[in-house]
């Protein structure tokens, strides 16, 4: 019967499959437990070598390099173990910083391992260019700016902002230049890498921030802001206010969290007068704003904000008189209707807040 | 005569059905495959230089609440929160919310935690049972920790009242006795950040089995494959939906379900949506579904990810009694969620969603088991009338029967590619062995159980059984019994 011959056919090739994939997993383990007994004899022995260079010192006046044992030199043959002990320098570098890093790097030059590095940049695979570019700039390798350079506008995604992040983390703020040209959005998360990238360095460029405050791309304005607000650069305090009249939500937002991070008091006028126009979350986040940097100018336009309709105004309203002391608080205390619910449930909830 | 040709028109209409439908299904688990195999490379390349760390004390990062709905986990609860409270993540609030518990679950935190009764205003944006009291810690050290105390409602009302409180802009749903790994809310929270273009309403994570495993204080400290079969079995079983299932749904954007043992999502998006529906027993899965259908009927361009690390581990039934229970209220879930949002099903409106997903649940997921049935007693009935070639049909049966052991060892092979948590020596063969048993002795169970609860619907059961569990107090985890809503 053709279809019991075609079923038959068919089972047979379905545990043909299976056999195949059973015998690729065993053959995958025992070669992978193979190649994790080797790396845990390489990175014993990895682990010496980092440990030297950790604490070496080279003597005054001595210009010998760093010494490398045999035995060290003898496992890096393998382009696998080489591999090995790039990853083990890179995990030793982000942890370790002055000269403990700075001898990793020494180690890394000494060894040569910046030509693995970079042979990946050559890879067709994106994975492989990412990592290339990760590990040239985590090993400090300026060098190769020319080359990682190019890769800030590659067409794969994570490519570019690994190449991004590289530039940024070799040369500062002056690596910030893609946000000239860039045309792509900057994620809340690359944001927040190139943020924690910049955050030793100092020199901010006022002239390129004041240009990309005007960008045409909204994320990069709303990066300049946290930049701002992250290198406390109170002089840029009138252009974030600047920002408060954006078309775009996200970007006032920021601006507002700005001035705020940037102790700006006189911009609590611009903030109270933008205050009418703005949305929820805008409105809640000048109530905050004004909580850490008000004065006692502001207390009416707080006190006025307990009226609001919106729950959340009342409490953040609420929390900003208290942030703002003891007249702040007796502002709160007289409220006719603090008696009333909800505003005495408001107000049991900011001093709780207070006490603990 | 007559009767005989009408007989030979019914089996041949239903061999031909049931032929349609395996071809259907088995294709459909082949694509699947296939593209979950390329989303789990591309997620382990891009993750392998990826450092969370930079989230855990970066004041950028965008505030979590977790929200663990309790309900009679006195045993535990202590425990349970202090491996909540150890998780790595600055902008964090644990909510953990005292369903009504008839035992001292409350008042063991209150003691342990130095927790005082405190007054908040709470949003009501979403409509829930009475909250008896919040408490907070007097004590700096667990200045994360809220506790509700609230009147008994359900786990979706519990959840909902933990959405109320909550003061962040994004919520982890957890069960308050699962072990979440330390990065897990680094991991879960940047697809919510490292997308620019469409809004990332919900980011679903993996739930593996802890049978097994060996807990200290709260924490997963070694993994091991469970001893007895019926977790094992359930090991595998997970392997399938989450490293093939969700994770080629993912790569589609057309996730429908997120397990309710651990999910993020954007609060405010839920509270738009109404937050969990306390009428179904599938709450986790109704409300992604009414989530994603609001942003399609609402024009917003969306994700919902998926991020296939182990960060949670959960206990699974080691009885066939809690099992049976367990699966029959899946079904209710799934035949709930899936008639509640019925409109959506082959409608073009709802893009990917009402015509791939939604048909995809509706006749491989839900009707697969009754057909499954069906199929077999017709074929049994067909056989003792002649109507059947007894040949073709084991082979077929064998046919059907090697295919799915086929998809285990492929689910296997993910495993071992990707996380490869099971390392002893002899870890992986207990799995093939299983694979190659559990179409004989587990799957007619599971079968069974879908069945019964399709039945159990159309008696109009509700609630959850007793769901029991022995908890993670022990230092090895073994199976046993306990108590649980």
């Amino acid at each position: 019967m053709p279809g019991l011959r075609f079923l038959f056919a068919a089972m047979a090739g379905v545990l043909g499959m299976l056999l195949t994939l059973i015998g690729f997993i065993l053959v995958y383990l025992l070669r992978r437990k193979r190649l994790d007994r080797l790396k845990d004899k390489w990175r014993e022995i990895h682990g010496e070598v980092i440990q030297m260079a950790i604490v070496w010192e080279p003597a005054p006046g001595d210009s010998e390099p760093m010494p490398v044992p045999v035995s060290a030199a003898r496992t890096l043959g393998s382009p696998v173990s080489r591999q090995c002990m790039i990853g083990d320098l890179i995990k030793g570098k982000k942890a370790l910083s002055g000269a403990a890093a700075d001898n990793l790097v020494c180690l890394y030059n000494r060894l040569e391992l910046d030509r693995d590095s970079a042979k990946r940049l050559m890879s067709p695979k994106w994975h492989l260019q990412a990592q290339g570019i990760h590990e040239l700039a985590t090993m400090e390798q300026r060098g190769y700016v020319t080359r990682l350079y190019r890769f800030t506008n590659a067409s794969n995604e994570m490519v570019r902002k690994e190449a991004q992040a590289a530039i940024v983390q070799l040369f500062g703020f002056e690596g910030l230049r893609f946000l000239d040209v860039i045309d792509t959005s900057l994620s809340e998360w690359q944001q927040i890498q190139l943020l924690q990238l910049l955050q030793h360095t100092t020199g901010a460029p006022q002239g390129s921030l004041q240009r990309w405050l005007h960008s045409s791309n909204a994320t990069v304005r709303m990066f300049t802001l946290r930049l701002i607000a992250e290198h406390h650069l109170p002089e840029m305090a009138p252009h974030a206010a600047d920002r408060l009249s954006d078309s775009i939500d996200g970007v006032r937002l920021q601006a507002i969290r700005c001035l705020r991070d940037l102790g700006a008091t006189d911009s609590c006028g611009a903030l109270t007068r933008v205050y009418p126009e703005e949305g929820l979350a805008g409105q809640l986040a000048i109530l905050d704003a004004i909580g850490h940097i008000g004065t006692a100018a502001q207390l009416q336009f707080l006190q006025d904000q307990l009226n609001a309709s919106e729950d959340r105004i009342k409490l953040e309203a609420a929390r900003a008189l208290v942030r703002l002391g003891e007249e702040g608080l007796i502002c709160l205390e007289r409220f006719p209707k603090i008696d009333r619910f909800p505003w005495n449930d408001v107000f049991r909830q900011v001093t709780c807040e207070w006490r603990l | 005569m007559e009767v005989m040709s009408i007989l030979q028109v019914i089996s041949d209409v239903l061999a031909y059905g049931f032929w349609l439908y395996s071809i259907a299904l088995l294709s459909s688990q082949l694509l699947l495959g296939s593209l979950a195999m390329v989303q789990m490379r591309q997620y382990m390349r891009s993750s392998s230089f990826t450092d969370y760390s930079l989230l855990a004390g970066s004041p950028h990062a965008p505030g979590i609440s977790i929200l663990a709905p309790a309900y009679n986990e006195g045993a535990t609860i202590v425990e349970n929160v202090r491996s909540l409270l150890s998780i790595h993540y600055r902008n964090l609030e644990l909510i953990v919310v005292n369903d009504g518990s008839k035992d001292d679950s409350l008042q063991k935190l209150i003691d342990h935690y130095q927790l005082r009764k405190t007054d908040r205003l709470v949003q009501t944006g979403i409509a829930t049972k009475k909250i008896r009291g919040i408490y907070q810690s007097a004590n700096p050290v667990f200045h994360k920790l809220i506790v509700v105390d609230k009147e008994n409602g359900g786990k979706a009302d519990a959840l909902n009242v933990g959405i109320n409180v909550s003061g962040q802009p994004y919520i982890v749903c957890i069960d308050v006795d699962c072990i979440i790994e330390q990065d897990a809310l680094l991991k879960m929270a940047k697809p919510f950040l490292d997308t620019q273009d469409k809004r990332v309403i919900a980011s679903g994570g993996v739930v593996r089995i802890a049978n097994g495993c060996e807990v200290r204080n709260g924490r997963l400290v070694k993994v091991h494959l469970p001893d007895t079969f019926l977790p094992r079995t359930q090991a595998l079983e997970y392997f399938r939906a989450f490293l093939i299932g969700r994770m080629a749904w993912s790569r589609l954007n057309a996730m429908l379900l997120i397990s309710g043992a651990f999910g993020a999502f954007d609060k405010e998006i839920v509270i738009a949506c109404g937050g969990y529906n306390g009428a179904t027993v599938g709450e986790d899965m109704e409300l992604v579904v009414r989530m994603r259908r609001y942003m399609e009927e609402h024009r917003i361009p969306y994700k919902v990810t998926y991020i296939p690390d182990p960060l949670c581990w959960t206990e699974a039934p080691a009885s066939y009694k809690i099992l049976g229970r367990q699966r029959n209220r899946w079904t209710r879930g799934t035949i709930e969620t899936l008639s509640i949002h019925r409109k959506m099903c082959f409608n073009p409106h709802y893009g990917r969603l009402g015509l791939l997903s939604f048909p995809y649940w509706l006749f491989f997921e839900l009707l697969a088991p009754i057909v499954e049935a069906a199929g077999i007693l017709a074929s049994i009935f067909m056989a003792m009338f002649g109507g059947m070639n007894v040949l073709l049909f084991l082979a077929l049966l064998g046919f059907i029967f090697s295919f799915g052991i086929l998809f285990s060892i492929l689910a296997i092979l993910m495993e071992v590619l990707s996380f490869n948590q099971y390392r002893r020596s002899g870890d992986i063969l207990r799995l093939v062995f299983t694979a190659i048993l559990e179409p004989l002795v587990f799957h007619p169970f599971i079968v069974w159980s879908a069945i019964r609860g399709n039945i159990d619907l159309m008696r109009k059961k509700k609630g959850w059984g007793d769901m029991s569990r022995q908890g993670f107090a022990t230092k090895k985890f073994t199976a046993g019994k306990d108590s649980r809503r």
